[in-house]
């Protein structure tokens, strides 16, 4: 599936060095971009940084978004979330803790926000609500927290097995979720 | 079903979400490309790692932000409309530059090699493979030919599909962009729908990559135009 031709337009002109294209990604995406840096490594100034390495690296390569892959938003925070990991996992110490990333899993979204995506962020956390704890648990610390699979086993104090099923598991029941979510909203 | 295919696939979902140590991701990356249950299922996760990125709430930035993006993206360049693209708009010094290096770079990919893929073979596959490589190119060519160009932890790789042969007597060449400046890599011919391609030279270092058809052995400085670009 494509995604927006908004995007597609805004990527075309970063492929001919529109200085202003840029301006208005980081004006759509800047603050999800921030907040995904923020989520994996926790400091503000830090966070920056990684955020304004994302856009460098989508101005330095906008050919790396596909839109047959997902849409520019998501792109953009998967990039800040590889570049945020990247950073923690060359500096243990940079590391969040796991119970901080654990509780703020648990954070209910606000009700509404002024991107427009709080609607979206409660059904995906109520569907992440469905996961088993310890699903949901070796998840975040994966994904938000940058452990490799073998750090998950070790910091939970679990086998390398489990780790790995969890995380399977997890990932699974999430599908699952959302896939029944937008049926379900399919049939109303 | 073998040892390695069981223990590979216990890892897919640790791959996908990003939480496989690095030196174990090559042999991940190898075994999706020939295993249509193990691509199958790296691909079905896209959904909820999506969701995950969707879970995030906004942060607000500082003011000066983009100025500091922008000043970071551009560092000391030329303002945008005056920088290259491709070779007919080149700079004569930059030019003359790529020449000097251009036999070190040769010399640099010798341990590049070519592999061809069955034809067949799924495209996408290839592009899951790649996927953990946020930074991958994809380039695209007038004749509806595709490839993606992702870092490794050896160099860099580059998956076309669809390039078709070379003309007789001539070959692909790949060339890796620095700030506008094609550097000549490894030569190669398509005979297979997918064909991979591997340069011991790091993408990080490049802006941008491109093929073109060259006479055999390649040449230090393309002579048409790009048949992919990104």
């Amino acid at each position: 599936m494509a995604y927006g031709g908004s995007d597609t337009a805004l990527i075309d002109r970063l492929m001919t060095r529109d200085e202003s294209a840029l301006r208005e990604v980081i004006d759509l995406y800047g603050g999800i971009v921030n907040g995904m840096a923020r989520r994996v490594v926790g400091d503000t100034a830090m966070a920056e940084e990684v955020a304004q390495d994302a856009f460098v690296t989508l101005w330095r390569r906008p050919g790396a978004f596909d839109p047959d892959r997902g849409s520019l938003k998501t792109f953009l925070t998967t990039v800040a979330r590889n570049k945020a990991v990247d950073l923690i996992r060359r500096e243990e110490a940079n590391k969040r803790k796991k119970d901080a990333l654990i509780e703020e899993m648990k954070v209910e979204p606000a009700t509404s926000g002024f991107d427009g995506d709080a609607d979206r962020r409660a059904e995906i956390h109520d569907a992440l609500g469905r996961l088993s704890g310890v699903q949901r648990e070796a998840i975040t610390l994966a994904y938000f927290g940058g452990r490799t699979y073998r750090e998950v086993a070790d910091e939970l104090g679990i086998a390398e097995g489990t780790a790995k099923t969890r995380l399977r598991d997890g990932l699974k029941k999430l599908r699952t979720v959302l896939a029944d979510a937008r049926d379900e909203a399919n049939d109303d | 079903m073998t040892n390695t295919h069981d223990q590979i696939h216990s890892l897919i979902a640790a791959y996908a979400i990003g939480a496989v140590p690095e030196e174990e991701i090559p042999a991940i990356r190898a075994h999706i490309l020939t295993c249509d249950q193990c691509f199958g299922e790296a691909e079905s996760y896209a959904s909820s790692l999506a969701a995950l990125t969707e879970t995030v709430e906004p942060a607000p930035l500082s003011k000066d932000f983009a100025d500091r993006v922008l000043k970071e993206a551009l560092g000391d360049r030329e303002p945008s409309a005056a920088r290259t693209r491709w070779l007919p708009r080149l700079r004569p010094a930059a030019l003359r530059a790529v020449a000097a290096v251009a036999i070190v770079a040769l010399l640099a990919v010798s341990a590049s090699y070519v592999r061809s893929v069955d034809r067949g073979r799924d495209y996408q596959r290839v592009l899951t493979a790649l996927v953990r490589d946020p930074n991958a190119l994809t380039l695209r060519g007038p004749g509806g030919a595709e490839a993606i160009i992702a870092s490794t932890n050896e160099g860099t790789v580059l998956a076309a599909v669809d390039l078709g042969e070379a003309p007789d007597g001539r070959v692909y060449q790949l060339w890796l962009m620095d700030d506008g400046v094609p550097v000549p890599d490894i030569t190669f011919d398509a005979t297979d729908a997918v064909v991979i391609v591997e340069s011991t030279r790091s993408l990080e270092d490049f802006d941008g990559a491109a093929v073109t058809v060259e006479p055999e052995g390649g040449s230090e400085l393309p002579t048409t135009n790009p048949v992919l670009s990104s």
